[in-house]
């Protein structure tokens, strides 16, 4: 016993804290970008701390950050998805189609969500267990879906949307926060704890991390796959549904582009392109800091043609500054 | 010593693969808490062996017995499940993530009370076991919460074997440990075999070095073109007798 105890001390850790660590970690590093970007964009923008500002800028990102959730799930888990998008679209066109048909709002949000699913599945099972390549898998995915939606919606924006369904996404029901933002902080939030805490949430990191050792330690790999897959379609039908309940209509041309623009956040957010390291709260902090940069070439009266160029920007500093924290490690 | 238990015993295994003759009745046999070195150039069958009792292969014919009991795998996990734990050269590790992690892979703790409902991981009490399991062994890691890619190969050697270790395995393979290391490094990983002595574990080590067989194992059994060549017990390193003798089986 003594051997392990002198051994236990050298070992320097004795649940002491890594501050270093914390210092370079990458929510801490967005969170501190935020934080001088806002306080850049007070100085810049009289119109930047304003009430109504703000909620433009929390509603507005809203979509993005829940997509953002599944996208995180994917890419932690080592694959990628770029049908979301479609998904988003083709949940919104599904949700106008059912109340076209006259069916009330739970089950038109059930359509929508089952949109999801089915994308999911297809996703997961091509992947997982037909064993192509994700990439190449959600590109033909993201196409089809898309063309899914041309047909579905005939090429028009649909909008018999009844008003109680919009109510739900423009309200204020709790302390007068925007209902949008109530349920994009607790998406946020549960995923989160969920990665970080749980059993199974927690496998897909170690799918991330290795294929061949999460099968040797008995995870039943495919499945997770696929589930990956199914949960990163659901949130985006979710997407899809609030995107329906704000705007009180379903364009076809929904959430074009999106998919590139969420991987952007999430990257930016410390996410891995090659699986095994992001977190949620990572991602969705992602998601804030570019929401904030675009909005600061908006109230500076920025064409918003530069929004390309400043999330590119974005993401290449942030990539490189990771290679730069990482120089010298072994990889 | 007075008789020891073998632990494994295998008798007349044959394996063929189409046409090949891989393994043509090979016994074995590994003695409880004994550090076992398994010999041959490439092509002799030694993988095949070790394959055959770590589950991934099923012997044509023959019999093992674990423990006096016998026994037919039909996977890897029926032979983990037996107490047979194999230790890759890629060693299945997960890069990003910590030691205990990488200890409780695929079984973590979930913890009591409100975690339990949530399904919520003992963070605490793996890194505490995990902490154990490794600081017994003769590497020292830096850091317990360390994402294992920054360790070094004799350091995560150590974490893969602190898995068999904490999970109670009886028999641990392992293939080619000192392969892709350094001087040092290898000293260490050797030094590391044999705490694992002191563990009650028995060890199988496939080497082609035998200057390290010669300074971890007790016995080496030579391999040659699917049958066993013969049997040489060892005496420490500076036995040259035994030495001279797996040399020239293994010619």
């Amino acid at each position: 016993m003594t051997l392990s105890q002198t051994n236990t001390d050298r070992l320097g850790d004795a649940g002491g804290f890594d501050f270093k660590r914390l210092l370079l970690s990458r929510e801490l590093i967005v969170g501190v970008m935020i934080l001088i970007t806002a306080i850049a964009a007070t100085m810049l923008s009289p119109y930047f701390l304003t009430a109504a500002n703000i909620k433009n800028v929390v509603i507005g990102m809203s979509i993005e950050m829940i997509v953002a959730i599944g996208l995180t799930v994917v890419l932690l888990s080592g694959g990628i998805d770029l049908s979301v998008g479609s998904v988003v679209a083709l949940s919104a066109v599904v949700i106008a189609l059912a109340f076209n048909a006259g069916l009330s709002i739970p089950i038109a949000i059930a359509a929508g969500l089952c949109a999801g699913v089915v994308v999911g599945v297809v996703n997961g099972y091509l992947i997982a267990y037909v064993g192509l390549n994700p990439l190449i898998t959600t590109l033909g995915t993201m196409t089809i879906f898309r063309s899914a939606v041309y047909i579905l919606s005939g090429g028009y924006a649909m909008s018999s949307i009844p008003g109680s369904f919009k109510a739900l996404a423009n309200g204020d029901l709790l302390f007068g926060l925007p209902n949008l933002v109530v349920l994009v902080v607790v998406l946020v939030v549960l995923f989160h704890m969920a990665m970080w805490q749980n059993v199974w949430f927690r496998k897909f990191a170690f799918l991330g991390g290795s294929e061949m050792a999460a099968l040797r330690a008995g995870i039943n790999v495919k499945r997770l796959k696929l589930m990956g897959y199914v949960i990163c379609s659901v949130l985006a039908a979710l997407g899809g549904v609030v995107v329906v309940a704000r705007l009180g209509s379903a364009f076809p041309n929904t959430a074009t582009g999106m998919e590139l623009r969420v991987i952007t956040a999430v990257i930016v957010g410390g996410c891995s392109i090659y699986g095994g390291r992001g977190t949620v709260l990572g991602a969705a902090l992602g998601v804030l800091f570019l929401a904030l940069v675009n909005n600061i070439l908006v109230l500076n009266a920025v064409s918003v043609y530069w929004q390309g160029v400043a999330s590119g920007c974005v993401l290449i500093l942030a990539v490189l500054s990771d290679a730069i924290i990482n120089r010298g490690k072994r990889s | 010593m007075t008789a020891p238990n073998k632990v494994v015993e295998m008798t007349g295994i044959e394996k063929r693969f189409g046409p090949v003759e891989v393994l043509r009745g090979v016994d074995f046999e590994l003695y409880e808490n004994e550090v076992l070195a398994l010999l041959g150039d490439n092509g002799a069958g030694k993988s095949t062996l070790i394959k055959t009792l770590s589950g991934y292969y099923q012997p044509d014919a023959g019999q093992i017995r674990i423990g006096g009991q016998a026994v037919s795998f039909g996977t890897p996990h029926e032979a983990r499940d037996h107490g047979i734990e194999t230790i890759y050269q890629d060693l299945a590790l997960f890069d990003n993530l910590d030691v205990a992690a990488n200890v409780f892979a695929g079984k973590e703790k979930v913890g009591g009370g409100w975690r339990k409902m949530l399904g919520f991981v003992d963070r605490k009490a793996m890194r505490n076991e995990a902490r154990e399991a490794v600081s017994q062994m003769a590497i020292n890691i830096p850091r317990i919460d360390q994402e294992v890619s920054a360790f070094s190969g004799g350091q995560r050697q150590c974490v893969a074997i602190a898995k068999s270790v904490m999970w109670g395995r009886k028999v641990v393979i392992m293939d080619e440990p000192t392969a892709a290391l350094g001087v040092r490094e290898t000293g260490k990983v050797l030094d590391l075999i044999r705490t694992l002595k002191s563990h009650n574990l028995s060890v199988i080590v496939i080497m082609h070095n035998i200057e390290h067989v010669m300074e971890v194992a007790e016995r080496a059994i030579v391999m040659r073109s699917g049958s066993r060549r013969g049997t040489v017990n060892l005496n420490g390193p500076q036995d040259r007798e035994s030495h001279d003798e797996i040399v020239k089986m293994l010619m």
